[in-house]
């Protein structure tokens, strides 16, 4: 049963992947910069191939999924005669801490990178006291 | 091989991978049991694609976070040689991070022409992270029908 998957999974991807056996699902994990501000939390994720359409951002029980497809590359006539691009599409989660506005989510996809920005809940944010 | 790891971690700090224990032990075995049937096809950086149709090759290249501006694509004796520079958008003030796993800076990679090409109409665009540059095939290696009389 197993050695049945795999040879699938070869032909399908012609022969090079970089797909382990011991991982159920192939994907690619897209790597990540998150940085903190005073009011927000900006992620960027690489997802070269990646379309608008194709990704889908959840924010769940404490956790911010994105999960994404990627097109295919090439016509479907040609011969690829090199792979090294992977098509199996994007999936990577994230914990999130206390203090997210769940409401206050932008993120926008440009150049193949994804950039999400999490705005903190009033609650949170640090504030300066006025001193009267 | 039938190991199950725990999806949702209990300690849940803030911005942690969910599966960042999952990969570390998968990275383990690969690394000590090799992949069956190895690694990349062909290694290098950026990663890239070569796509044959009839009448051109097609060089595909993943450029995530590259500007059009700072892309060079050069053609010359024979070689394509793809340059550039990724330039990471300055930290806001008042910011931290907390991950940094993105790499910038520039980079440039070569690789020999598959074939003659016609120089004068080579094209390029660049969508969603991946640079495409079609190489029309020089006439006389084109697929030619032979009309027989």
């Amino acid at each position: 049963m197993e050695n049945k998957n795999m040879t699938a999974r070869v032909e399908k991807n012609g022969g090079s992947t970089l797909t382990s056996p011991y991982r159920q699902e192939s994907v690619t994990v897209p790597t990540a910069d998150i940085y903190e501000t005073p009011d927000a939390y900006v992620l960027s994720l690489d997802m070269p191939g990646a379309t608008k359409e194709g990704i889908s951002l959840k924010l769940d029980k404490g956790v911010l999924a994105v999960e994404a497809s990627v097109g295919s590359i090439h016509a479907e006539s040609a011969t690829v005669l090199r792979r090294e691009i992977r098509t199996t599409g994007y999936h990577r989660a994230f914990t999130l801490g206390e203090g997210i506005d769940r409401e206050n989510v932008d993120a926008k996809f440009e150049e193949g990178v994804l950039t999400v920005k999490l705005f903190k809940s009033p609650a949170v944010k640090p504030k300066e006291i006025q001193i009267h | 091989m039938n190991v199950r790891f725990e999806r949702y971690p209990v300690a849940r700090n803030a911005f942690g991978d969910v599966f960042d224990f999952e990969r570390e032990v998968n990275s383990l075995f690969e690394n000590f049991l090799g992949t069956p049937w190895g690694r990349v096809a062909g290694s290098g950086y950026p990663r890239l694609d070569i796509a044959e149709s009839g009448d051109e090759t097609v060089i595909a290249m993943e450029l995530p976070g590259v500007k059009k501006q700072d892309l060079k694509v050069l053609v010359q004796d024979g070689l394509l040689t793809v340059s550039g520079e990724r330039t990471s958008p300055a930290l806001p003030e008042k910011a931290k991070w907390i991950r940094n796993e993105v790499e910038s800076g520039s980079f440039s990679r070569t690789i020999e022409l598959p074939h003659p090409v016609k120089q004068q109409e080579i094209s390029a665009e660049l969508n969603d992270g991946i640079l495409r540059i079609h190489l029309p095939k020089a006439e006389e290696i084109r697929p030619r029908e032979i009309r027989v009389k």
